[in-house]
């Protein structure tokens, strides 16, 4: 089973944007029109059985239309029926006129827009075949199970691909084409040991499948990792040095996306308000969020409200220095616009020079950490609080292992308490960064 | 909860209902390659979300979603495929691809298509009507909604510099065919209300959170009105004022009616779900018949509460809702089931066959889930502990469930110090063992209260309403994720 081709337009797609944008002219209005056509495929194995098989095209137009005094409104409907479009684009402009004026919304600068270059995006779907997959799946899978057979109770391999082309125009004669392609494969292992039952996970994504690792390598990671937990142990309430492993770190990291957007700003909902320009984190820490990143995650070539991607320096040598906007929030804040409509792109913290080992060796005796649970973070107290596992490290070697403990702290410390940066960041995520040396700043919740 | 049953509900037809000789049609073309069960699932969905921030209107978004999923399930295999077209073609096409599943299977067809008798078709009696439509209420409304919550939070407290509203309502339309002669119809409303405020002391800013959701129209707000959200958001910025650091450590914790329901649904909640237990890899598999909690403990999965975010008529596999005793008295009863795993553990679906959408797999999943009361008197559970934490209000949580561990969010917390309640403290996480709490619950209360707040559950990626509800109870020792 094959996916099809999504490299052409739909076959009404220049009526229905036709149909939108003269509404709006007539209208003497403002509009964005963006169609899009997804087509994706997932398989599940469980335990050496095919358990899940879909495959799907789906299709989607959004349309947002602006009033010259700001009112506006967002439809969006995967009926395309060209009646059924030109009633919803009169439900826009009836909502859009239910609003209120606000003179910082509109359409981005037409000089903002376009696409960047950037690389590696989309493989057009070459090589890739669902049945040579879900063999790789199977074989990887009973392989997991024959290498630890008194270990590993249960094993849940999945495999996705996914293909989307977006085609974006506005009244004021932006017209994009992008295509992009997402590979995933993950790896689920129970093992047990002792009537204990331990869970190890890993897995791989990719733009391009050439990019993406063998299942046999995150199989492998994913049994180390549900190897590993077994015999345990708490550890003492109290403050504690951390070394945060890079896939914790990456975790952490992922608070900027709304510390340093625009919209939360606006709200003042984000502590860094108050932080522009000034020392919010370590001078080791410099945080980009950089759309052009070859094959990355998040990489695209515009936003989409169509504004040409680039990188952007949040955070430079410890000090606040940019936010990331949107048209509206870009002129409510009287900001620079940085094409982040769709949020972070690729965020990412910058590597230093030290290993992971000899971040372990500083830290001396503490916890290293390398799985983290839970939602609690407030960005208006700058709060964090959540569960966490790892090691227990004494003289810059790994002891036992920990769960069943927290941590907390207050990220305006967290940030601050960096001391030493590693040289590895995680590099198949939209937020990456490596691993980190924190020897103040976190209380451990234990016994 | 919602007080009255009103008979004559509006229910407005399927937008995009087919008629059941083409369901056949397709379940047939479904089952060309064998295979033990098909459906076909016809979904239509409009979400309308309005917001105003700064009591201006902010932002206005309207989205129509429908599709035909076709899945066939061999075993414990499931093929599916959707189409979002009206097109024959594309629809026989959909039914072909979900037919791949069984391409390998040496599994004969055990459903028989040309004799399926369909079931009695529109569900008589809905656990949510809906009085004054959700199509009717217009932009303004939304808006005057949004602005009385606004206005109600300026006046509470001068220190308030942003309040930011959000309107979500939707319409969702279901129809499901299945070769076990399934022929069901169902139309799910929802309304809700988000607010968060920001309010600011000398240089010190804190934020504050309330939200409420319910299966009804307009109706709704004169019951659960905008001014209570605004009421509840500000009381908990204003909280975190006065609130110290939270302590670290184990400690006892006494937790408040309501919003505890958190707890119960990440502590045991999932690790109940019959896809894990099916597998074996839950920390409550292979339970059946056994105690694996205190016998205080009534634990209840419920799609039949009136009007609840959480209930529902029928399941999205056409299954009528039930009142589920998952564990009675502390020993395990049920577990929630959609019709794979039913079929294969030998079970019948207790109705939690649910997915996000059309486009989503199906999956066993909650639907509102409490403890049933106890004997205890609140008073005297608080009164039991002489050093410990009293939780009085929640924020969300998640559980890994092959070990079981939990972890949830409080927003407001005391301390108890000699069987009173003492000193407020801020936000914290709390972590816990699944299979340990159960076994330590050592005090219900008589005062079960169900939250009213929108409270969305994520599983495998996918989102599904839920609610849930406790009395006081005294949990056993959690870790408490503070920082003092």
């Amino acid at each position: 089973m094959n996916a099809v081709a999504t490299e052409n337009p739909i076959s009404n797609e220049q009526a229905l944007i036709d149909l939108v944008l003269g509404k709006a002219r007539s209208n003497r209005i403002d509009a964005q029109v963006s169609i899009s056509r997804q087509e994706a495929w997932e398989a599940g194995v469980v335990n050496g059985s095919i358990e899940q098989l879909a495959s799907s095209v789906s299709l989607k137009l959004s349309m947002s239309m602006h009033l010259p005094d700001g009112r506006f409104a967002n439809v969006s409907s995967n009926d395309l029926q060209e009646a059924s479009i030109n009633a919803l684009a009169n439900d826009a402009i009836a909502m859009a006129e239910a609003g209120e004026a606000d003179l910082h919304r509109g359409l981005p600068p037409v000089e903002k827009c376009g696409k960047a270059e950037v690389e590696n995006l989309d493989d057009k779907g070459e090589g890739f075949n669902t049945e040579r997959m879900l063999q790789n799946l199977l074989d990887t899978g009973s392989q997991a199970q024959s290498a630890y057979p008194h270990m590993i109770g249960s094993c849940d391999c999945s495999a996705s691909r996914k293909r989307k082309r977006c085609h974006l125009v506005n009244t004021r004669c932006v017209d994009l084409v992008t295509t992009s392609t997402d590979y995933s494969i993950s790896i689920e292992l129970v093992a047990e040991q002792n009537g204990e039952k331990q869970r190890g996970y890993d897995s791989t994504r990719a733009r391009r499948l050439r990019d993406l690792r063998p299942a046999s390598v995150v199989a492998e990671i994913a049994a180390r990792k549900a190897i590993r937990g077994f015999g345990w142990k708490k550890a003492s309430s109290g403050p504690i040095g951390v070394v945060l492993d890079n896939n914790v770190a990456s975790e952490l990291i992922g608070v900027v996306k709304l510390l340093a957007d625009g919209e939360c700003f606006i709200s003042k909902r984000s502590y860094w308000v108050q932080g522009m320009g000034k020392a919010i984190a370590s001078a080791y820490i410099t945080i980009i969020d950089d759309p052009l990143v070859r094959g990355g995650m998040g990489s695209r070539e515009c936003d989409k409200e169509g504004v040409q991607a680039k990188a952007l320096t949040i955070v430079e040598r410890g000090t606040l220095r940019s936010v990331m906007t949107d048209t509206h929030s870009a002129r409510k804040l009287n900001l620079p616009l940085t094409g982040h409509a769709d949020g972070i792109s690729n965020l990412i913290l910058l590597p230093g020079s030290k290993s992971q080992d000899e971040l372990l060796v500083e830290l001396g005796t503490g916890f290293f950490v390398t799985g983290i649970q839970g939602h609690g973070i407030d960005i208006t107290a700058g709060t964090w609080s959540k569960g966490a596992s790892g090691f227990w490290v004494e003289n810059g070697k790994i002891a036992h292992p920990v769960q069943g403990v927290t941590l907390a702290g207050k990220l305006d410390d967290i940030f601050k308490g960096v001391s030493a940066v590693g040289n590895d960041p995680k590099g198949d995520t939209d937020t990456i960064s490596p691993s980190l040396l924190i020897p103040h700043g976190l209380t451990l919740g234990g016994e | 909860m919602y007080p009255t049953i009103i008979p004559t509900a509006i229910v407005p037809p399927h937008p995009t209902a087919i008629d059941p000789a083409f369901a056949r049609r397709l379940i047939s073309t479904a089952l060309e390659r064998g295979g033990d069960y098909a459906e076909v699932f016809n979904e239509y969905r409009r979400d309308r979300v309005i917001s105003v921030r700064a009591n201006t209107v902010d932002t206005a978004t309207e989205s129509i979603s429908r599709g035909l999923a076709i899945r066939v399930q061999v075993g414990a295999a499931t093929g599916h495929a959707f189409c979002e077209t009206d097109d024959e073609k594309d629809l026989l096409n959909t039914a072909k691809l979900a037919a791949q599943i069984a391409r390998n299977s040496s599994a004969g067809c055990s459903a028989n298509p040309l004799n399926i008798n369909w079931k009695a078709g529109i569900v008589p009696h809905s656990f949510y009507p809906m009085v004054q439509p959700i199509a009717k209420i217009s932009v303004s409304d939304q808006i005057v909604i949004l602005k009385r919550a606004t206005s109600h939070a300026e006046q509470l407290d001068k220190r308030v510099i942003n309040i930011s509203t959000q309107f979500i309502s939707w319409e969702r339309w279901i129809q499901v065919f299945g070769s076990d002669g399934t022929n069901a119809l169902d139309f799910q409303p929802m309304v809700a209300i988000l607010i968060r405020v920001v309010l600011r002391d000398g240089d010190r800013q804190e934020s504050g959170f309330a939200s409420r959701a319910g299966r009804a129209g307009m109706e709704f707000f004169t019951i659960y009105t905008p001014e209570s959200a605004a009421a509840e958001a500000v009381e908990r910025a204003k909280f975190n004022f006065i609130a110290t650091p939270c302590p670290a450590g184990t400690m006892p914790v006494i937790t408040a009616p309501g919003g505890a329901g958190i707890l119960v649904h990440e502590a045991v909640g999932h690790g109940l779900e019959g896809d894990f237990n099916r597998k074996g890899v839950s920390s409550f598999s292979g339970q059946l018949g056994k105690m694996v909690a205190s016998e205080l403990c009534t634990i209840i999965d419920d799609g039949t509460v009136p009007s609840s975010s959480g209930a529902i008529n029928i399941d999205d596999e056409g299954t009528r809702s039930q009142h589920t005793i998952l564990i009675e008295n502390g020993r395990l009863l049920n577990y929630m089931q959609d019709k794979l795993n039913a079929r294969i553990m030998g079970v019948e679906s207790t109705g939690n066959g649910r997915r996000q959408s059309y486009g989503h797999s199906v999956m066993p999943r909650m639907r509102v889930t409490s403890m049933a009361n106890g004997p205890h008197d609140p008073e005297e559970i608080i009164a039991s502990v002489s050093k410990g934490l009293y939780a009085k209000q929640f924020g969300v949580g998640n559980v890994e469930i092959v070990k079981g561990d939990y972890n949830f969010q409080i927003t407001e917390a005391y301390l108890i110090e000699n069987g009173k309640l003492g000193r407020p403290v801020r936000g914290a996480t709390l972590i816990g063992n699944g299979p340990e709490t159960m076994r330590t619950i050592s005090m219900v209360g008589n005062d079960l209260k169900f939250d009213v707040s929108a409270i969305a559950c994520g599983k495998y990626g996918q989102r599904a309403p839920v609610s849930f509800g406790t009395p006081t109870m005294k949990v056993g020792n959690l870790v408490v994720g503070g920082v003092a």
